[in-house]
């Protein structure tokens, strides 16, 4: 029984590390979706002759839908390389508890490709004229919407895997779902900037992180099973 | 029941099944959306605020909750092909995706050119809007993982998890969409009747093209599976002889 | 029994001044309604002649091949009804 246990938890720090090494090996992988990020909240303002009012109150949104694509395009890799080398399939032939696997290896991923997103985010808000009383609510719903971003674009990237092509299809797949966060993201933001308050839009988008974090993996391993035969 | 249950579960015997059945079905639904449809433009009373405009929502209104029914059904179906492999419960669920769509579709479209005389513009950020266009794009993407794939058999595993992935999601997207919808305060606008104000004459047509296009639904449904179970069950005995009698060549 | 509500058939298609919203919502679904239903019809049709066309190219092949796979068909069967 203990064994079991420590083999497993062993073999879960064992798949963080690597997650951890190979982003660091690769640092393209940290710096292409922040780049991404930046740039594309930069367009909106050029976009337009856009009042700087307006922009302000239009930023949450541009930084949030910015994220979310930024999010899912990191993702689209995520199980490519373990695919490819034939990895994945021995990781589903082993008696590992794949549900824990999987949900380390996405957490994992959004470490090195979520988590710099929510640090450069008030960089993003002072380029679009972010209200000061935004900021701090931009950040708690970063936090907590990010890694639930990152649970349902790997339920796509995991249907995906054995297609050549995936990138547009993930989008269609990926988008629609993520709707919901994107809504109490921004929500958050907004309801801080009418001056109420935020802690039941906080909770609820916290519900959607826990819900993800419950049920997310096992869609995801499920998947994966499909297309890795 | 469950001695049914199963034999509908065979290709056959759904496919001989339907074969009897999918006519009088046909002719039910044609019925009953002439009569609906009919009775709703030409002999309906016109609605005393929004005069002779009312009359889309003899189709708006089933093809609106028609939209989620079908996703409900598919749904369904998926799980019934996850849990016990029915393969025919899979071909159901192929079938309800296009269907569902076109439904989408068509509500959103009644819904704009109803709404551009009532409300003045054709589209608003309303609740009900935004999670039916949703739901739409939910659709596509069923129809498009399903399609992407080579193999039949990796396609509808996928397809399955994907409409599985969005019954837990769908809720959550109308919640949000009433959410959002509070937040900026639009639905004030819209100033929605209660439906059982209005008079007998106005909603009995109703229940015509209603049950008419739930018809509609199952044959488009039944008909699309039947192809369905021909292509996938090509070289079982019975669809080999089957062919050989409606093609005419022995 | 209820009556006629136009005095015209003009009077009809012009639904009180709203007749364009209400014709092209009616005609945008019988639209995709009917390609809804036509879509299964020339599926079947083409169904059938694959099949069909499946069917002469086996026939041609002659011999132990085409029994062989008659007997896999029987055994196919026998499986699946299980």
């Amino acid at each position: 029984m203990s064994r079991v246990a420590l083999g497993l938890g062993a073999s879960l720090r064992a798949t963080l590390r690597r997650e951890l090494q190979l982003a660091i090996s690769s640092p393209g992988k940290i710096v292409n979706p922040l780049m991404f990020f930046v740039i594309a909240s930069s367009l909106f303002p050029l976009s337009g002759r856009l009042d700087i009012d307006v922009l302000g109150s239009i930023a949450p949104g541009i930084i949030w839908v910015t994220a979310l694509l930024a999010v899912m395009l990191s993702m689209e890799s995520l199980f490519r390389s373990d695919y490819d080398d034939g990895s994945l399939e021995q990781l589903l032939l082993s008696p590992q508890p794949l549900y824990f696997h999987v949900l380390i290896k996405v957490l994992g991923h959004w470490l090195v490709t979520g988590l710099p997103l929510v640090v450069v985010a008030p960089l993003l808000g002072l380029l679009l004229n972010l209200p000061a009383q935004g900021y701090v609510p931009l950040l708690i719903g970063l936090v907590l919407g990010t890694p639930t971003l990152s649970l349902i674009a790997a339920i796509g990237t995991a249907l995906t895997v054995a297609l050549a092509r995936s990138g547009v299809l993930l989008a269609v797949l990926v988008l629609p779902l993520s709707i919901p966060v994107l809504v109490f993201g921004a929500g958050v933001v907004d309801t801080a900037l009418n001056g109420l308050p935020v802690a039941g839009v906080i909770a609820l988008l916290a519900a959607l992180l826990v819900l993800a974090l419950s049920f997310a993996p096992l869609a995801i391993v499920a998947a994966l099973r499909i297309n890795v035969q | 029941m469950w001695q049914w249950f199963y034999k509908l579960g065979s290709p056959r015997y759904f496919y001989e099944m339907t074969t009897g059945f999918v006519p009088w079905l046909a002719r039910a639904t044609f019925l009953l959306l002439a009569i609906g449809l009919v009775w709703g433009l030409g002999f309906a009373p016109p609605d005393y605020q929004m005069g002779d405009n009312y009359r889309i929502i003899y189709i708006h209104v089933p093809t609106a909750s028609g939209a989620i029914w079908i996703y409900a059904m598919m749904a369904v179906m998926a799980a019934m092909h996850m849990i016990w492999n029915i393969k025919v419960a899979d071909m159901v669920a192929k079938s309800c995706a296009l269907i569902g769509a076109s439904f989408c579709a068509v509500a959103l479209v009644t819904g704009a050119f109803w709404g551009k005389p009532t409300w003045g513009t054709y589209w608003i950020w309303d609740a009900k809007l935004t999670a039916t266009l949703i739901l739409f794009f939910v659709y596509v993407g069923v129809m498009a993982l399903r399609s992407a794939f080579d193999s039949e058999t990796a396609a509808s595993k996928a397809a399955s998890v994907l409409t599985l992935v969005g019954v837990v999601n769908l809720p959550i997207i109308y919640y949000a969409a009433y959410w959002w919808n509070t937040l900026h305060q639009r639905s004030s606008e819209l100033g929605v009747r209660d439906a059982s104000a209005n008079p007998p004459e106005i909603w009995i047509p109703a229940v015509f093209s209603g049950f008419g296009l739930i018809g509609l639904i199952f044959v488009i449904i039944i008909l699309h599976t039947r192809n369905e179970i021909l292509l996938r069950e090509r070289r079982a005995q019975w669809v080999q002889e089957l062919v050989k009698q409606e093609t005419g060549n022995a | 029994m209820p009556e006629f509500r136009f005095d015209s058939i003009a009077d009809f298609f012009a639904m009180g001044g709203y007749g364009f919203y209400v014709w092209v919502s009616y005609g945008f679904f019988a639209v995709v309604m009917g390609y809804n239903l036509w879509l299964p019809y020339r599926q079947r049709a083409n169904t059938l002649r694959l099949l069909q066309a499946r069917q002469l190219r086996q026939h041609g092949q002659a011999g132990i091949e085409s029994d062989l796979r008659q007997q896999q068909n029987a055994q196919q069967q026998q499986g699946e009804a299980h």
